[in-house]
């Protein structure tokens, strides 16, 4: 049995699962919710690499808080979540309340260039940048600036490009693992029902200046 | 918002301080606006959660 933060990784994925998506999902803002074993494997693995217990979290585009909550139910000390969506935010606060871990975390309505607040940890899901190219790179660039390690998941088609990306930065990839997102039908420009696609999940050390 | 957040936030334009108003409090700040005076944008908090974005951009 994998215990994380006191409670199994089942259990995690099970709460996570609860959280309501996004009821009016924007595909600008590529709105697609990780899905909740995916989100439990990767706050397990940020956990077991000494990232999240009384650490200072920040989800950044945190969406509908999977990430955040997540955080704070595994023993965070404080967790930032900031997202531009004033809906997606509004439902995390609640879902956050809901399950009285609000003391825990901050919720803002904000532009990720914009955040400012030195964190331990990054645990975040841009945008894939599949309907603006490079979507992904403010959120990352961002998180080089604000703390000493980073989660993050990204297309899997663009890992050449990122590997490079990152390691031009100065920082280094500790940690790689890719994920199939199952992509519902959710946007006019789909034409399938469903379809796999690939993710790949960065763990990487930012190096300080 | 907990008003020990005050401290930290600063106005996205300028960098500048914001001025708190509250409307409505109870554990925490529910209702209310962030001022930056030398912007003369209000930042208002909805719900106990600040909208940091600018006017232009909402």
């Amino acid at each position: 049995m994998v215990y994380i933060g006191g409670i199994k990784k089942k259990d995690l994925e099970i709460k996570l699962e609860t959280i309501s998506s996004y009821s009016d999902p924007s595909p600008q803002l590529e709105q697609y919710s990780t899905p909740a074993h995916i989100a439990a494997d990767i706050l397990f693995t940020a956990y077991v690499n000494g990232h999240i217990k009384d650490k200072i979290i920040a989800d950044l585009g945190c969406g509908t808080g999977i990430f955040a909550l997540g955080s704070a139910y595994i023993g965070a000390e404080k967790v930032k979540a900031i997202d531009i969506d004033e809906d997606a935010v509004a439902k995390a606060k609640r879902e956050a309340k809901k399950r009285s871990l609000a003391n825990s975390i901050d919720f803002k309505i904000q532009d990720v260039t914009k955040f400012r607040t030195k964190v331990d940890t990054v645990i975040m899901n841009p945008p894939f940048g599949s309907q603006k190219k490079g979507a992904d790179l403010p959120f990352l660039e961002k998180a080089f600036k604000v703390s000493d390690a980073v989660y993050s998941i990204h297309n899997a088609k663009t890992v050449d490009f990122l590997e490079n990306f990152i390691k031009d930065k100065g920082h280094s990839v500790f940690w790689e693992k890719r994920y199939m997102f199952e992509i519902h039908h959710m946007f006019e420009f789909h034409k399938k029902k469903k379809e796999d696609f690939e993710v790949i999940l960065f763990g990487i050390n930012v190096k300080r200046e | 918002m907990k008003e020990s957040l005050l401290n930290i936030l600063r106005c996205p334009e300028c960098k500048g301080e914001l001025e708190l108003a509250v409307e409505k409090k109870n554990k925490e700040i529910e209702e209310g606006t962030l001022h930056c005076s030398k912007c003369a944008i209000d930042y208002p908090i909805k719900d106990g959660i600040p909208n940091m974005i600018t006017p232009k951009h909402r």
